[in-house]
């Protein structure tokens, strides 16, 4: 149900690990879960997994990308997000019953209308069991108001955490956690330094599978295996024009594996999954627990950042210093959020002199591999020449 | 097809609107008044009070949709790069500011706003509302759309007396301080200060009004057969809503109750043909109301119930006014939720079906305005388990582009002969 097909001719044995734990999501949960550690599952990227891990409890993102959705198919709309289909799937067949919490998280409309959809399940009988659910109320606002409110939230959720797992979450769990998920954040931006760089360049397939793995694993074995990798000298190396890509959060490799098939390489994402999971460092302003709060209230991208101008901020500040050729804006179907920051995204990216494409259909489905290759191939011709050269003068004068 | 109005006060009502949105043209333009433009789910009552117009953006919608002038705008938006599949209901309104239909623009189009408002309930709103505010160069007062975990599944036994426990009391608090900040902004705007003796008197008329509806809604229920067709339903209700708690509103709708009243007392009924009695779940057909009478000739189905009328008394009454903010907050906070989620949608519709003697339900859905459309799928299960049949139309309320008249009807009459029959 959970594991994604996604060939690498990598060798390396701690890429292999990784790549093992992204491709089979909740095998080292499950693993846990048979040695007694309670499973907090959570959707999506702005639940601090501090809370869970200090609680002593496995943080378990469930983010499927594939599978049926025949039971889902009776209760959520053919058009909603796949990935919401695909959870509730799950609910539904009883795949989630090893967790001791799902926790949903008010960033997106798409994850409040799970959560009511779980619920009314669990109401009308159509799922057995299934975990508890807990809406995570944060909003995104970036106001006084939302922001306290927020942190009462947080507080109740760590008061939630504390009576599952085997630990009170207090001030010392939480900074022990922070430096853990800190360290992850530190080794990402290494590897977000390399992705980036002439001559240490990394394939940007390589790379978003190592950065994702860690939602799906321990993560002190996380940061072992993932220190490795980076201090390998078997890694994969990136090649050809450099792309950010913006738009839907991909959950999935199959859009870096078509960038690399067209010869170039995506070297950043406006997403948590890629480059943004690099940064920022949680801070140490106020108790550990506002520090975590703050980091997900504002720092982490969500489409629900408002205003606008905070939302926008590290991808205006990506085409005015990263080091990208182009981007790829990916809206795929069904996508009625993003695409309304398009137009005006646009136009920045083409005052910024760079080039981009547009890919519609969801590349995880090979019927849209075609329409997608054709596209990324055009857009990469397009952009060989001035890269080839600007990379030949580097060279020269390194 | 039936498209004839029956009522007289259906009249009244859309020449209110008109005379009403010409006057603020007038007034905006010639005499540099403020308005606001504010999503259905906002707490009008506030602008109202403090003297500043509102338009509705839903509303908005329906009468580009009614006029056929959707078409023109959607497909200018997409020349400007919004690809197809973002909603459209609450975009229209922007794209008739975005996109310049000039002279054809409906009823001289929109003036500038000195203020939007509107609930972060989808994901799209705050982009729609921000892309709109800058166009105009106005302010844009969000609202927080925080969930509710309590959901108990009939809400309307509680809505009315015990909406704190409804609401959640922590989500009441977000909204109240959300609401002060609100109240704000619109006394920089006018110069007014709130008064909350005046908010309560206001909320109070709001009631009244409401419960005129509540009169009119069991008539119908009641009555041998249907005395108002739901789009003449639909124009009275919403005449009001937009302007609740005016004393207009609430003769209108005392007006209202009087006439219908007077109908089922003379047995009038609107289709004196009615065999089957047919539900409406969703927004309104906007584009093409007169499919709503398509199925009354031939098979005498009449649809005698959309969620306009019964929402109001329903969800808009708030007993118990000693916080008139906090009842306020508590009729904003989930307002659009008991709409389309469960449990609140399904229990609620399924109850009104049964209430109402409904043989079929035919329920809308909207691909294109997705955050409408989801949760259609559990209100289905839910009609069907009641032994409901139900139709499921797949249509948007605002875009005719995809609507074909010809195979929605095929669909109805199919439902009908199978299903009802």
């Amino acid at each position: 149900m959970n594991k994604v097909a996604s060939p690498s001719a990598n060798s390396n044995p701690s890429f292999g690990l990784l790549q093992e734990a992204y491709s089979d999501r909740f095998r080292a949960a499950r693993s846990a879960y048979q040695s007694g550690k309670a499973i907090v599952g959570y959707v999506g990227n702005t639940v601090p997994v501090e809370l869970i891990a200090a609680a002593g409890c496995f943080p378990l993102r469930v983010a499927p990308i594939s599978g049926s959705t025949t039971s889902a198919d009776r209760y959520v709309e053919s058009f909603a997000d796949i990935d919401t289909r695909l959870i509730t799937e799950l609910f539904i067949a009883g795949e989630l019953d090893f967790l001791s919490l799902l926790i949903i998280p008010r960033s997106t409309e798409s994850y409040h209308k799970l959560y009511l959809s779980l619920r009314e399940l669990k109401r009308v009988g159509a799922a057995q069991a299934g975990p508890d659910l807990l809406l995570y109320e944060i909003l995104h606002t970036q106001s006084r108001i939302s922001r306290q409110y927020g942190l009462k939230r947080t507080r109740e959720l760590a008061d939630r955490l504390s009576a599952i797992g085997n630990t009170e979450v207090g001030d010392d769990t939480l900074l022990k956690a922070i430096a853990s998920t800190n360290q992850t954040r530190t080794l990402l931006a290494r590897i977000q330094a390399a992705r980036y760089s002439v001559d240490q360049s990394v394939s940007g397939y390589e790379a978003f599978t190592v950065m994702g793995a860690g939602r799906f694993l321990d993560r002190e074995y996380y940061n072992r295996v993932l220190t490795e990798w980076i201090d390998s000298s078997a890694r994969s190396p990136g090649a050809g024009p450099r792309l950010l890509v913006k738009g839907c959060p991909l959950d999935h490799p199959y859009l870096h594996r078509q960038v690399e098939f067209a010869g170039g390489r995506v070297v950043a994402e406006d997403d948590d999954w890629g480059a943004r999971g690099a940064t920022p460092l949680i801070g140490s302003q106020g108790t550990p627990l506002e520090a975590i709060f703050d980091h997900y209230f504002s720092q982490v991208p969500c489409p629900r950042v408002f205003p606008d101008s905070v939302a926008q901020e590290w991808f205006n500040n990506a085409l005015r210093t990263a080091p990208i050729d182009g981007v790829i804006f990916y809206l795929p179907v069904p996508d009625d959020v993003y695409g309304w920051d398009f137009p005006r995204q646009r136009d920045a990216v083409e005052r910024a002199g760079l080039k981009w494409t547009m890919i519609r259909g969801d590349v995880r489905y090979a019927a849209n591999h075609a329409e997608a290759d054709a596209i990324l191939n055009s857009l990469v011709a397009s952009l060989e020449p001035a890269y080839r050269a600007n990379t030949n003068r580097l060279a020269t004068i390194s | 097809m039936a498209t004839e109005k029956q009522l007289e006060c259906t009249g009244a009502a859309g020449e209110k609107q008109k005379a009403w949105f010409a006057e603020l043209r007038r007034d905006v333009f010639d005499a540099g008044k403020p308005y606001a433009i504010i999503q259905a789910d906002t707490p009008h009552d506030l602008f109202h009070l403090m003297g500043v117009p509102v338009v509705t953006n839903q509303w908005w919608a329906a009468i580009i949709a009614t006029k056929q002038l959707s078409r023109d705008y959607l497909d200018g938006m997409s020349k400007l790069g919004y690809h197809e599949d973002l909603c459209r209901y609450c975009s229209l309104g922007l794209a008739s500011t975005l996109v310049d239909l000039k002279e054809r623009a409906p009823w001289g189009g929109l003036p500038k706003p000195a203020i939007l408002c509107a609930r972060l309930t989808c994901d799209c709103i705050q982009r729609v509302f921000s892309l709109w505010a800058d166009a105009f160069g106005a302010e844009f007062v969000a609202l927080e759309a925080p969930g509710s975990s309590i959901l108990p599944d009939r809400w309307w036994e509680i809505s009315r007396h015990r909406w704190e426990e409804l609401s959640e009391p922590y989500r009441l608090d977000l909204m109240v301080e959300e609401l002060r900040e609100l109240v704000k902004s619109l006394e920089r705007l006018t110069g007014k200060q709130f008064d909350e003796a005046e908010l309560r008197a206001f909320l109070e008329q709001v009631n009244r009004q409401e419960e005129y509806f509540e009169e009119v809604r069991q008539l119908i229920a009641t009555a041998p057969k249907c005395p108002v067709r739901i789009s003449e339903q639909i124009t009275n209700v919403m005449s009001a809503q937009w302007h609740r708690g005016t004393d207009w509103a609430l003769g209108h709708a005392r007006k209202f109750r009087d006439e219908i009243q007077d109908r089922v007392n003379a047995g009038i009924a609107a289709c004196p043909n009615e065999r089957l009695r047919l539900m409406w779940v969703g927004a309104g057909l906007w584009h093409n109301t007169d499919f709503y009478t398509a199925f009354e000739e031939r098979f005498g189905a009449v649809f005698v119930w959309s969620m306009y009328l019964p929402f109001g008394p329903d969800w808009y009454i708030r007993y118990g006014l000693e916080d008139p903010m906090r009842a306020l907050a508590s009729r904003v906070v989930t307002m659009n939720e008991v709409l389309h989620n469960p449990p609140y949608a399904p229990a609620w519709i399924v109850n009104e079906a049964q209430r109402n003697r409904i043989d079929g339900a035919v329920l809308l859905m909207p691909k294109g305005s997705r955050p409408s459309a989801s949760g259609t799928l559990f209100i289905a299960n839910a009609l069907e388990a009641a032994g409901v049949p139900t139709l499921l139309v797949e249509a948007d309320m605002v875009d005719s582009r995809g609507w074909d008249n010809d195979a929605a009807e095929q669909a109805m009459v199919n439902f009908i002969q199978d299903r009802l029959s």
